[in-house]
């Protein structure tokens, strides 16, 4: 009986104990089973957290490091990707690789991320994207200004006949009117739209050159207002690559 | 306060829609919140790559368990800070563990107890609830329970901090919780 009170006593402290962290290792694990079975002790568990976390407001922010976010979204893609291909289901597929591409256009997230990461995030997330249920690897190419370093990624979706053009932390923030062009073997440059230096944008690719694509070349050149007036590129070549696999 | 209620149903909102599998609202969430998580993660850890793995895994638990946030009983910014502050503490207590000391753990001097001045200009009604409630308790009850809040220490670290017994410690503690409830509860 007088051991039963000694119980009491002490344990009517473990739900606060737990969540001020008081506890060592094996109590607080015992305490967090006990949360999954004991629905009383969890409300009390929950009362102290729910009064206590203010003390946190006092806590400073800290910039995260910047290849936080790129895995989190990978983790997310591969979850969604396998959900997808488990369901079977093709139009949620598609519906989740649209929901997808919101996240992967959400720029204000991209932005500030070094180059590097932006090319884990597409090795890991933009592959799911691109590649889910298809059996052909994406091309890619890496666009950059002479002897400088990248500051465009173009990934191309053969099956979807459209190619997502990225722009890196370091991409030239200025409003200037900037044109894609593909230059296939042949030499001649045919344009495939505007893109922006802030924000990833999908252009579509013509199907007569689909077939030559992973021996094309990739350039972007400042134009007017609304693109070349001529076919060809007038202005500056500011990045140019070539398509390579994955 | 108008204004943070405000905040807290956008985020709540967000929330709601990450439960939906909203990816963009996942990714505006990560926006507005990861500072605050991370600096909660470094300030249990004190260690940058730790706290970076720690935030990583925060989010993914966010994804995956959107679905049981209730905004009717909590604002969703503490939702997350219980779970950032969960794992942390979590990670914490593991990496003592494997240390085979929870020695390590013993900060240089406790934390000064009193908010600080910028904290004191917009503080939360819940906040400023809580801090009415300490400041009953005795300077070391609340300074202890802050302490062991801010930096998940535990019973046996604090004792060490403040060189004295653990028995005198815990019994420190809880009397303080005990009136720390009863004020609460008000």
């Amino acid at each position: 009986m007088s051991d039963l009170d000694r119980d009491h006593d002490d344990s009517e402290h473990l739900p606060a104990e737990y969540v001020l962290g008081l506890l060592d290792a094996p109590s607080r694990q015992a305490a967090e089973r006990r949360l999954l079975s004991d629905p009383r002790f969890a409300a009390e568990v929950d009362f102290w957290q729910q009064r206590l976390i203010p003390l946190a407001e006092d806590i400073a922010t800290a910039d995260p490091p910047s290849e936080v976010w790129p895995r989190v979204a990978s983790f997310i893609a591969g979850r969604r990707r396998r959900a997808g291909q488990s369901s079977g289901v093709a139009a949620r597929t598609l519906t989740s690789r649209r929901e997808a591409a919101g996240l992967w256009h959400n720029i204000a997230l991209w932005r500030g991320l070094a180059f590097g990461a932006i090319l884990v995030a597409l090795a890991s997330f933009g592959w799911a994207y691109l590649t889910s249920l298809r059996p052909s690897p994406p091309l890619v190419a890496r666009l950059a200004p002479a002897g400088g370093a990248a500051s465009f990624v173009v990934t191309a979706d053969a099956d979807r006949a459209t190619a997502l053009v990225v722009p890196a932390a370091l991409a030239d923030g200025g409003r200037r009117e900037l044109e894609l062009w593909v230059i296939p073997p042949d030499g001649t440059p045919r344009s495939l739209g505007m893109v922006e230096a802030a924000r990833p944008v999908a252009v579509p690719l013509p199907h007569a050159l689909m077939p030559q694509l992973g021996a094309s070349a990739l350039a972007i050149s400042v134009e007017p207002a609304g693109g070349s007036p001529t076919g060809r590129p007038t202005g500056p070549i500011i990045a140019q690559g070539k398509f390579t696999n994955l | 306060m108008k204004a943070e209620s405000k905040t807290s149903d956008a985020l709540a909102e967000h929330l709601q829609q990450v439960a939906a599998n909203n990816p963009a609202a996942f990714a505006a969430l990560y926006k507005a919140t990861a500072g605050k998580l991370f600096g909660i993660c470094l300030r249990i850890l004190h260690d940058r790559t730790e706290a970076e793995d720690v935030l990583q895994d925060i989010f993914c638990t966010v994804w995956l368990k959107a679905s049981t946030f209730d905004p009717a009983k909590a604002h969703a910014l503490t939702w997350l800070m219980v779970i950032a502050r969960n794992k942390a503490i979590d990670r914490l207590r593991a990496r003592q563990s494997a240390q085979r000391s929870e020695r390590s753990g013993v900060p240089a001097e406790l934390p000064d107890p009193t908010p600080s001045a910028a904290a004191l200009v917009e503080v939360s009604d819940e906040r400023r609830r809580l801090d009415d409630c300490l400041r009953e308790l005795d300077q070391s009850q609340s300074a202890a329970i802050r302490a062991a809040f801010l930096d998940g220490l535990t019973y046996e670290v604090l004792a060490q901090a403040e060189g004295v017994p653990l028995g005198t410690v815990k019994s420190r503690i809880r009397r303080g919780l005990m009136r720390l409830k009863a004020c609460l509860e008000r």
